[in-house]
């Protein structure tokens, strides 16, 4: 039987580490994550997810459940990348090789739908994405992470962030906007180094 | 430029209530750049997909549970003290208690040599006084005492071994039981150790009396020996 968060909470509340162990394992992951896309570097965020959760567990006899256990997590995951990003005054970066050997990729495991030209594609997709939320502004690069990588509501995200219902909204609406222009303008270029080279040949 | 923005965000991400979502599909007929953002931000978010995050063995280390605690920590420090201090005792005295016996076995047998002696010595001179009739008496007289007082310590002793052959098994496993029960086990416990250690101390003290009688004794015999010794000397003189 799978306990829901709230029940893992109550146990660990009452002493079960074992009941605590299990909300680790269920939201190591998305905690990661959320700390590895705002921050950008896996270290970073490997150190932000041993702290989040070093903190829930301190603070587990505060939390009174008036929110989802992972709302809360992702609060203190957040304000401990913010508290990093003000420290090292440092903009999220984005991790990707200069340039991408189609022959390592080849070497890798590849999904059996997907050719290496898809995996190739595949991670200039992902580099081009991450760098374009690195560019982002805070604000509005936290309202889209909760909401397209994390499945938060308008509401939820706007309990987390302190924020008026139509903030969120419009921090949303104003993000998609930014990356709208700044993946459009590479998919064009992109097009046109393609054409060019259709051209020299 | 169309100002619908937030219920084109209600509409994309599917926030809509039944009502909203169709009156906004109505709206969506008779504009075009709603329709054209509604599209455009359904491709950014196809693209929002493919930013894989690296795979990442977990940082936590599970927390353990509380080691079980083992048994004899439970138990006061003095009554380990105090069963360590009994097993200690229980060799002590059968240490002692062997040493008594071969002690004795070796005053006996001395004692034996020397009455042996005396019996054996010529009855040539006699000093004014004493006869030798009257040294033959003490002698036999001194050795029967001390052969039946030996004899009798010798049984006591050896009644006491073995009244604790298979003590300290018995010991342990009253200290087992006891330790096995409630707060009144240290009590008892503590009682045990108290009638154990004045058993052995009443054991000791006694017998250390009957190895000081007996070296009293062997004393009183050397002395008698030494006499009549200078009194055959002086006979002989």
């Amino acid at each position: 039987m799978t306990l829901t968060d709230e029940e893992l909470v109550a146990r660990a509340k009452a002493g079960d580490l074992d009941g605590f162990n299990q909300l680790v394992s269920r939201w190591e992951r998305p905690i990661y994550a959320l700390a590895y896309r705002t921050l950008g570097r896996e270290e970073e965020a490997r150190d932000v997810v041993q702290e989040a959760f070093l903190r829930a567990y301190r603070g587990l006899r505060g939390f009174k459940g008036e929110a989802k256990f992972s709302s809360w997590l992702y609060r203190i995951t957040l304000n401990l990348c913010r508290d990093w990003s003000r420290r090292e005054r440092r903009a999220p970066i984005v991790q990707v090789p200069e340039g991408t050997d189609p022959m390592d990729l080849a070497d890798e495991h590849v999904q059996p739908a997907e050719s290496v030209e898809d995996l190739v594609a595949r991670r200039e997709m992902s580099a081009a994405v991450a760098k374009a939320m690195a560019e982002l502004p805070e604000e509005q690069r936290t309202a889209i992470l909760l909401k397209e990588y994390h499945g938060l509501t308008f509401q939820e995200i706007a309990g987390m962030l302190d924020c008026p219902l139509s903030t969120v909204k419009t921090r949303l609406y104003q993000g998609l906007s930014v990356l709208r222009r700044r993946l459009e303008r590479r998919q064009a270029e992109e097009a046109s180094l393609r054409r060019a080279r259709f051209e020299s040949l | 430029m169309c100002d619908e923005r937030e219920r084109l965000i209600d509409y994309l991400y599917e926030e809509a209530d039944a009502a909203a979502r169709h009156e906004f599909e109505r709206h969506l007929e008779t504009c075009a750049p709603c329709r054209e953002e509604v599209r455009a931000f359904g491709a950014v978010r196809t693209d929002l997909l493919a930013w894989d995050v690296p795979e990442s063995d977990s940082v936590w280390k599970p927390f353990a549970p509380p080691r079980a605690a083992a048994w004899w920590r439970d138990v006061p420090a003095w009554a380990l003290a105090a069963a360590a201090a009994v097993v200690f005792a229980i060799g002590a005295a059968g240490g002692a208690v062997t040493r008594t016996i071969a002690d004795r076995a070796s005053a006996h047998q001395v004692a034996s040599q020397q009455a042996a002696a005396t019996t054996a010595m010529p009855a040539q001179v006699v000093p004014a006084g004493v006869s030798r009739a009257d040294l033959d008496a003490f002698g036999r007289q001194l050795a029967d005492s001390m052969r039946s007082e030996m004899d009798t310590r010798v049984r006591l002793v050896s009644t006491h071994a073995s009244s604790r052959a298979g003590g300290p098994d018995r010991d342990v496993q009253q200290l087992r039981a006891l330790l096995q029960t409630g707060d009144q086990r240290d009590r008892d416990i503590l009682n045990t150790m108290r009638l154990l250690n004045n058993d052995f101390i009443s054991s000791k003290s006694s017998q250390d009396r009957t190895i000081e009688q007996l070296k009293q004794r062997v004393d009183q015999l050397s002395n008698a020996i030494a006499l009549m010794a200078q009194q055959q000397a002086g006979g002989k003189q």
